[in-house]
């Protein structure tokens, strides 16, 4: 793109660039577009989603409830059970089922510590 | 379950986890890679799909993990599943929690479909673009071990 435009038009042209899947211009864009306007909070704020993901593994102990809650699940699915249905698990414990996770979170409030995920 | 190492003896996979081997939607009977995954801290799963282009979370995850409220970068229509949706691209932290090893904590940029009815039960899936393409992989399929760790 050329020195000429405007903030507006990097953000709709990494926008088309998003919309057929070329992923690497849009980033490319993102970044050309922050040499030009490097104090404009939109385009920071396209860099900061463009930008490769970064991974970092991090020490934490290992969640034996839900590790528990996962065999739950593992043992439904082998036996067919909750076909189709939203399952919340702690420690290994059903404590909700419906046939979306809104229901879940009907019946039991908030998902801390909740496993969620669906049966098929 | 152990860990890999490249041949300098630095490992190439930091974690592992079991995963399930299911189908990931009602309509299918092909099994798929389910992955044990936090999406910013919801602790639920998702289907590992290298075809997809970016991570996609279900909708009502997304809202359930509050990421509805985050700015997006860009409206945009994406072709999934042979649906047209609509939807954002947002940044957000997606954890691989381990069985053996350390969790990976990936920065990640992903797609929400906008409308929840037309993304339906479906769960969240992990693309290429976005994330995959950032960590090193491995899949065991004797043991269903999913093995991950950061790029070095």
């Amino acid at each position: 793109m050329m020195n000429d435009n405007s903030p507006e038009d990097f953000i709709q042209a990494m926008g088309q660039a998003l919309s057929i899947g070329d992923f690497l211009k849009a980033r490319q864009l993102s970044i050309q577009a922050l040499e030009h306007f490097p104090d404009r909070e939109d385009i920071q704020n396209c860099v900061n989603i463009l930008k490769p993901a970064r991974a970092t593994s991090v020490k934490r102990p290992i969640d034996k409830g839900l590790k528990k809650s996962r065999e739950w699940v593992r043992q439904q699915r082998r036996n067919r059970n909750y076909l189709n249905q939203w399952v919340a698990v702690r420690d290994g414990e059903l404590l909700a089922t419906g046939s979306s996770i809104d229901e879940l979170v009907e019946q039991i409030g908030d998902l801390n510590d909740v496993f969620v995920t669906v049966i098929y | 379950m152990a860990l890999l190492l490249l041949p300098d003896g630095e490992t190439f996979a930091t974690g592992a986890i079991r995963y399930d081997y299911a189908p990931a939607t009602p309509s299918e009977t092909t099994n798929r890679i389910i992955l044990l995954v936090k999406i910013e801290g919801i602790k639920t799963e998702a289907v590992l799909d290298t075809g997809a282009p970016y991570p996609i979370i279900a909708p009502r995850i997304a809202r359930q993990a509050r990421l509805d409220r985050v700015t997006p970068l860009e409206r945009l229509t994406m072709l999934i599943r042979g649906i047209r949706l609509e939807g954002s691209v947002i940044r957000l932290t997606i954890t691989l929690p381990h069985d053996e090893g350390e969790d990976l904590d990936v920065d990640a940029t992903a797609f929400i479909p906008d409308v929840e009815e037309y993304w339906g039960n479906f769960p969240s899936f992990i693309g290429q673009i976005g994330f995959l393409e950032r960590i090193c992989y491995a899949v065991n399929p004797s043991t269903d071990t999913f093995y991950f760790g950061p790029l070095t």
